[in-house]
């Protein structure tokens, strides 16, 4: 039952002479919803865009369902549904239009989901008449989160789909990613900056940093176990902690370290000197990415 | 030195560095240059040190002034933003006045370089303070700027035709200088716009002026008349109820890169040809009918350029839609594997170029038969019409790499392919008696045949063609 619906085995990824994905692996499992988090540049899109052949990867193989990206056959592709950075798409053409065209596209169409998420998400009469081009950032990127959920995609790949809502537009989003996709066990995968937004949806983060997966689990897990240590180096230089994700020596000598199992500190943690801090998804990306 | 100047100074120097950091060094040394290549040739002419030091002088200067005329100007007009203007209101007066004395000095300098040259000083001063104005309301984004300009170009090419004398008499001249005054301050108000709707709705079109000299921006997507509107809208319905692939992929391109835009373009050059040959049938002379069924098809040859620029149009749309490209490329619609994928883009992309170039082909066809050309000159015009044939081709190639997406590759392939197809013309002519035209032509439509052969041969082994440009 648990094979992975995609699976990243050792891809690379240059441009130039600059390292994008760095020999990276992952999984994505049946139903899990996975954040992707990284700092700007770090290559989320690129991920996005390799996991599903939209470029061509340096090294390493790509499969979705069990079949290579670069041959998927039809019936893979009707289960997939994608939200790219870029929202303005088709943008002679008006919502309808759009919709139509890509309904045209895929073998399966939910007519009655397009239609209850356009008059929930304000797409009146008057703004289905306006070209896709007139539309504001925010309803440039609805518009294309309904065109996605339109197939009622099985994997759904989002890059970075809340950018432009306005907090509105986030909750809206977010409660029909909950209710709408989550609850019938679509496999997501979304980058996003917005950790607030992460933390209600996600179930699993992966961080990626130097063209790796550098962090992944479950959120509650990774939350409660993530702890920094901080103490002078005499104490803390040449001791392992377990889970041990960044260590970082300050001017002043004093050692931090981030380990992703508080749990297993044992001794350390009780030392006089050393001070021991749970840590929140903020400060967990700051110390993950950084 | 006093507040006013400091301001002055400050946005003289902000305006001139809005378009290069250093533009007082390239202008000061474009000046130079430009002195010394007119003092040499002066000298060689006349041999007079006088002389040359005099021309060099008044290039030099020339140069300068019309440099920093060029450079502080579109500067000027973009520091009056629509929140300074309201807000520092004293800054756009300094811009305006500023501009009013940039203007009257390069006016007044022109007008006494003028003086012990062949030119006509009143003429001088009138044309260049019109020119600067009509240059400033263009930068305005003013509706009429293009109007103006085209209209102050007829008393420049035809300053021979003007009345003697015109500005001799203090009346005249006055008259016209008045006029240039009017023109000035309706250019001056146009361009520093004190906020307002007015003033966002101009840098919008300043904006889109701009955009439109880029090649992205040239062949973006504009709003079209109702009638080209409906239609298109009619023929994307019926194609997405017959949910065939090939005629969706066909509107991925944008409405006014879809054949039936395309038609209707034709049909409306096709439309005004009528209407003025109809007028030059019904009112022009039996001279002017003659020449024009003589030379009539020459001017409709002129059409043949189109595919040249249809080909760069389609590129070009083919790099700015790579993100919808990416939701075609994962469609259930299209094919699964890159050889069949690129199979169908190339197919729909080829069929698309040659019915426009059919379309075209028609239409020049049809303009040489309503100028009256004879049948030997209509047969001629096939011929060149078969000469652009090639270029249909340069819809396929490999799409994924940018590497050939623009440039000058197209219009020398254009070039190489013209010339190989009348030089097998030439070798026909000779060894078989065919008309030179008719060989060429046919030696166009096997380049056009080897060139499709060998772009589906390469889209074999090509990674997807979408979304193109995406490797180097």
């Amino acid at each position: 039952m648990n094979i992975p619906i995609v699976r990243l085995s050792s891809i690379s990824k240059h441009f130039g002479r600059s390292t994008v994905l760095d020999g990276l692996d992952w999984q994505v499992m049946p139903g899990q919803v996975i954040g992707l988090l990284g700092r700007n540049g770090a290559g989320k899109s690129t991920l996005l865009e390799c996991l599903l052949g939209l470029r061509e990867t340096d090294g390493g193989s790509v499969t979705i369902y069990g079949e290579d990206v670069n041959a998927l056959s039809d019936a893979t592709r009707a289960r997939i549904g994608y939200v790219p950075q870029k929202s303005d798409l088709f943008e002679w053409m008006t919502p309808r239009q759009m919709l139509d065209y890509v309904k045209a596209l895929y073998p399966r169409w939910n007519d009655a989901k397009v239609d209850a998420l356009l008059a929930r998400w304000g797409f009146d009469g008057g703004m289905q008449d306006k070209p896709i081009s007139k539309l504001s950032g925010g309803e440039q990127q609805r518009l294309s989160i309904i065109r996605a959920l339109g197939p009622d995609p099985e994997l759904l790949i989002l890059d970075e789909p809340v950018s432009a809502l306005d907090p509105v537009g986030r909750r809206d989003f977010l409660r029909e990613l909950i209710d709408g996709v989550i609850e019938r066990g679509t496999t997501v995968v979304f980058s996003t900056h917005i950790l607030s937004d992460l933390e209600r949806v996600a179930l699993d983060i992966a961080f990626l940093k130097d063209g790796r997966i550098t962090l992944q689990g479950q959120l509650d897990e990774l939350l409660e176990g993530a702890r920094r240590v901080t103490g002078p180096g005499a104490l803390l230089d040449g001791v392992a902690l377990a889970g041990e994700v960044r260590r970082h020596r300050s001017l002043d000598g004093t050692v931090s370290v981030v380990t992703q199992n508080g749990a297993a500190l044992g001794a350390v943690g009780t030392q006089a000197g050393v001070r021991v801090e749970t840590l929140s998804l903020e400060d967990l990306f700051i110390e993950v990415t950084q | 030195m006093n507040a006013a100047l400091r301001d002055y100074h400050l946005l003289w120097r902000m305006a001139l560095s809005i378009r290069h950091a250093r533009t007082n060094t390239i202008l000061f040394g474009f000046a130079v240059f430009a002195a010394l290549c007119v003092g040499a040739l002066v000298q060689l002419e006349e041999r007079e040190p006088l002389h040359t030091a005099s021309a060099a002088v008044r290039v030099a200067l020339a140069s300068l002034l019309g440099g920093w005329m060029v450079y502080f100007v579109p500067g000027a007009v973009k520091l009056n933003t629509p929140f300074t203007a309201r807000m520092v209101p004293r800054m756009r007066r300094r811009l305006m006045g500023l501009t009013t004395l940039v203007w009257a000095i390069a006016t007044a300098s022109a007008t006494l370089m003028s003086f012990d040259t062949r030119m006509v000083p009143a003429f001088v001063f009138l044309g260049t303070g019109s020119w600067i104005a009509a240059y400033g309301l263009g930068l305005s984004g003013h509706r009429a700027a293009g109007a103006v300009q085209c209209a102050l170009v007829f008393p420049v090419v035809f300053n021979s035709s003007l009345p003697a004398g015109l500005f001799d008499s203090l009346a005249g001249l006055a008259v016209a200088t008045l006029l240039m005054l009017a023109l000035g301050a309706f250019a001056l108000q146009a361009m520093f716009m004190n906020g307002g709707e007015k003033h966002y709705a101009a840098c919008e079109a300043r904006a889109l002026q701009s955009e439109r000299l880029s090649a992205a921006g040239q062949f973006r997507e504009r709003k079209e008349r109702k009638f080209g509107a409906a239609l298109y809208l009619r023929v994307l319905r019926r194609d997405c109820r017959a949910r065939d692939s090939g005629r969706l992929l066909g509107h991925l391109m944008g409405a006014q890169n879809h054949w039936v835009y395309r038609a209707i373009m034709l049909g409306r050059v096709v439309a005004v040809a009528a209407c003025a040959l109809l007028g030059m049938r019904l009112f022009a002379s039996v001279d002017t009918k003659d020449m024009a069924a003589a030379t009539g098809w020459i001017f409709a040859s002129a059409l043949l350029l189109v595919p040249l620029f249809d080909s760069e149009r389609r590129n070009v749309r083919l790099k700015d839609t790579a993100a919808e490209q990416a939701l075609f490329r994962l469609a259930p619609a299209m094919p699964g594997a890159a050889p069949a994928f690129n199979r169908k883009v190339d197919g729909v992309l080829l069929r698309g170029a040659l019915l426009e170039w059919a379309m075209l082909a028609g239409t020049v066809l049809i303009l040489s038969a309503m100028s009256g050309a004879s049948a030997s000159s209509m047969f001629m015009q096939a011929c060149f019409c078969c000469l652009t044939l090639p270029l249909v081709g340069a819809s396929l190639r490999n799409h994924a790499h940018r590497a050939g997406l623009l440039g000058w590759r197209l219009f020398l392939g254009a070039a190489a392919s013209i010339g190989t197809s009348v030089a097998a013309g030439v070798a026909l002519e000779r060894a078989l008696g065919l008309p030179l035209t008719a060989g060429a032509a046919l030696a166009s439509i096997v380049i056009a045949l080897a060139v499709v052969a060998g772009g589906f041969a390469r889209s074999r082994t090509a990674p997807f063609a979408f979304p193109a440009g995406r490797l180097a």
